[in-house]
C-alpha cells in the first residue's frame, strides 16, 4: 500500500532519491501569498510613482509588466522559489531533481497563460490532479516540478539506557515501526507514547511506562545497541 | 552489521559531506564525485537492510543536495548577453528556418492580399474590422489632428513606453503560448493579425493619411512585426511537434521542443523591448522629418531581416 505521494528519482549512481511533490493545497496557498506580495509591491510602487506625474505612470506600467512576468522567474532562478513558495517550504526543480535554469523557469511561467484557462487556474489544477508529479501544464512543458524542501534533518542515534530486553519475533515492517517509534520518541508527549505502546499490550505483556521502556529496549536491540 | 555500528562507522563521512555542501573551499580539497558515489552506496545498503526511516531520510536528503550541487546546470544565469545575441539566437533562427520563412510568407502574404483588397474595394475593411474601430484608427493618423502639430513632452513619451512594453510584450507572450494550444492556433493568430494589419494599411492609404501612418510605423515595425512573426513561428513549431512527435512520446516531444524554441521567444521579447522603445521615443516624434524616418526605417528593416535570415555559420 502506498500512502505517501513521494516520487522516486533514479540517479546516475544507480540509486533512487525520494522527492515529495507538493500538492494542490500547498501550492494554492503559496500562490495566494505571492499574489499578496505582488499586490503590495504594485500598490507601493504606484503610490510612490504617483508623485512623479506622467513619467511615473510609465514606470508603473513597466513595473506591472515586471511584476506579472518576471517576478516568479527572478526568484526561482536565484532563490529556487518565490517568497510564497518559500513560506510553505516548497521549491522548484527540474524533474531530474536539479536546480532550475532560466529557460525552464521562463517556460513554466509563460505557460501560466494556459494554466489559468478558463478561469482560476482550472486547467492547471486539473492537469496537476492527473499527474503523478503534480505538474501543471507549464511544468509538463518545462519539465519541472514543485517539491517540498526538506528541513535539514539531524542524524542523532537512538539514546537508550539499559532496558529490559524482550525477544519478540517480528516481520521487517514491524521492526521498522518499533524503531521509528523509539526514534521519534522525543516528538511525542509521555501520555501519547504510553497510549501508542499500550496497543501492544497483548504481545509485550505490560502497561504504562513499562510498555514504552520495553519497546525502546526492543528497538535498541534491533539497531544493535545493548 | 546492525544499524548502530553502521552509522557509527559512517557518521564522520556523512558529516564531512554535509560540510562540503555548505563550504565551497572545502569542497575543492575533497573528491566530491567519489564521496557522492560512496553516499549512494551507503544509502542503498541502508535501504536493503531496512534500516530506520530516519537514517534513510537523512541520507536521501544529503544525496539530493549533493546531486544538485554536482550536476548543477552551468547556464543558471543567462550566458552572457552578447553571446546570446551573437551566437545563440542566430543559431536557433537557423535551426527553425523553415518555420520562420513560412510564417513570414503567411504573414506578409495575407497582409498584402488584405492590403490589395482594401485598396481596390474600400468596403472590404468593413468586413474585417468593426466600424467604430476604423473611425478610431482614422483619428489616430489624421494629419490635421492636434497630435501631429506639436511635439509631445518627453515624459508622456515615457508613459507610452511603459504602455507599449506592457501591452505588446504581453500580447506576444500570449500569442506564443495561446498559439500552441491547438498547434495551428499560432497560424490562426498570425493570419488574423496579418489581415488586420493589411486591411488597416490599405484603408489608411484610401483615406489619404498614408504619410503620417507609414512614417510612424516604419521604424519600430521592423522589430515588432518580425518579433510577432517569430513568436508565432515558435508557437507553431511546438504545436506541430506535439501533433507529430516522431519517435518520442507526445509529452517528451512537447518538453524537448519547448526548451529548444525558448531562445526564439526570448529573442522576440528583446526585439519587442527595442520596438517599444523606438515607438515611444522615435516614431512618435514630430521634429524628425519623414524622410529621415523612412531612411532609418529602411536601415532597420534591412538589419532585422538580414539578422533573421542569415544562416549562422556554426549551426547544426
Amino acid at each position: 500500500m502506498k500512502l505517501d505521494n513521494s516520487y522516486l528519482l533514479e540517479t546516475a549512481e544507480g540509486i533512487e532519491i525520494k522527492l515529495t511533490p507538493a500538492g494542490l493545497g500547498a501550492r494554492t496557498m503559496a500562490f495566494l501569498v505571492d499574489l499578496l506580495i505582488r499586490a503590495v509591491i504594485f500598490i507601493s510602487v504606484s503610490i510612490a510613482m504617483s508623485f512623479a506625474g506622467n513619467f511615473g505612470v510609465g514606470l508603473i506600467l513597466i513595473a506591472l509588466f515586471f511584476i506579472e512576468w518576471l517576478y516568479p522567474v527572478v526568484f526561482e532562478l536565484y532563490k529556487g522559489a518565490t517568497p510564497g513558495k518559500k513560506a510553505y517550504d516548497l521549491m522548484v526543480v527540474y524533474d531530474n531533481g536539479l536546480p532550475i535554469t532560466l529557460s525552464g523557469s521562463m517556460l513554466r511561467n509563460l505557460f501560466r497563460t494556459i494554466d489559468i484557462l478558463p478561469f482560476g487556474y482550472l486547467a492547471g489544477m486539473t492537469c496537476m490532479m492527473f499527474s503523478n508529479k503534480f505538474q501543471r501544464i507549464g511544468d509538463y512543458v518545462a519539465g519541472t516540478m514543485v517539491v517540498y524542501r526538506e528541513p535539514p534533518s539531524e542524524l542523532n542515534q537512538l539514546i537508550v539506557e539499559d532496558l529490559p530486553v524482550q525477544r519478540v519475533s517480528m516481520t521487517i515492517e514491524e521492526q521498522q515501526a518499533v524503531i521509528a517509534f523509539a526514534e521519534r520518541g522525543q516528538q511525542f508527549s509521555q501520555e501519547r507514547k504510553v497510549e501508542l505502546a499500550e496497543q501492544l499490550e497483548s504481545i509485550i505483556g505490560c502497561k504504562g511506562e513499562d510498555a514504552v521502556n520495553t519497546l525502546n529496549g526492543i528497538a535498541a536491540q534491533l539497531v544493535g545497541k545493548s | 552489521m546492525k544499524q548502530f555500528d553502521f552509522v557509527k562507522q559512517k557518521e564522520s563521512d556523512w558529516t564531512l559531506f554535509e560540510q562540503i555542501l555548505d563550504d565551497k573551499a572545502l569542497a575543492k580539497q575533497h573528491d566530491m564525485p567519489k564521496m557522492l558515489r560512496q553516499l549512494s552506496h551507503d544509502l542503498s545498503i541502508a535501504k536493503s537492510r531496512h534500516y530506520s526511516p530516519r537514517i534513510i531520510t537523512h541520507l536521501n536528503e544529503l544525496l539530493l543536495r549533493g546531486q544538485q550541487q554536482l550536476y548543477k546546470p552551468t547556464n543558471r544565469v543567462t550566458s552572457s548577453f552578447l553571446h546570446f545575441i551573437r551566437v545563440v539566437f542566430p543559431q536557433h533562427l537557423t535551426d527553425f528556418r523553415t518555420a520562420i520563412i513560412w510564417s513570414h510568407i503567411l504573414f506578409y502574404g495575407v497582409g498584402l492580399i488584405a492590403f490589395g483588397l482594401t485598396v481596390y474595394e474600400p468596403d472590404f475593411i468593413r468586413h474585417v474590422i468593426p466600424n467604430s474601430q476604423v473611425v478610431g484608427i482614422e483619428e489616430m493618423y489624421d494629419p490635421s489632428s492636434e497630435r501631429f502639430q506639436e511635439e509631445r513632452a518627453s515624459e508622456s513619451d515615457f508613459v507610452m513606453f511603459g504602455h507599449y512594453i506592457f501591452n505588446n510584450i504581453s500580447i506576444a507572450f500570449r500569442s506564443f503560448v495561446g498559439g500552441l494550444l491547438l498547434g495551428f492556433g499560432a497560424l490562426y493568430i498570425l493570419f488574423f493579425n496579418a489581415l488586420f494589419f493589411g486591411a488597416i494599411s490599405g484603408h489608411i492609404v484610401n483615406v489619404g493619411y498614408g504619410s503620417t501612418f507609414f512614417s510612424f510605423v516604419v521604424t519600430h515595425g521592423s522589430f515588432e512585426l518580425t518579433a510577432i512573426v517569430l513568436s508565432a513561428a515558435a508557437g507553431f513549431v511546438v504545436g506541430y511537434r506535439f501533433m507529430a512527435p516522431g519517435n518520442l512520446t507526445r509529452a517528451d516531444a512537447l518538453k524537448q521542443t519547448g526548451k529548444r524554441v525558448m531562445p526564439i521567444v526570448f529573442g522576440a521579447f528583446l526585439m519587442l523591448v527595442i520596438a517599444a522603445f523606438v515607438e515611444a521615443f522615435w516614431s512618435s516624434s514630430q521634429i524628425i522629418p519623414n524622410s529621415v524616418k523612412y531612411g532609418v526605417g529602411a536601415v532597420c528593416w534591412l538589419c532585422v531581416l538580414l539578422y533573421t535570415f542569415k544562416r549562422a555559420s556554426n549551426a547544426d
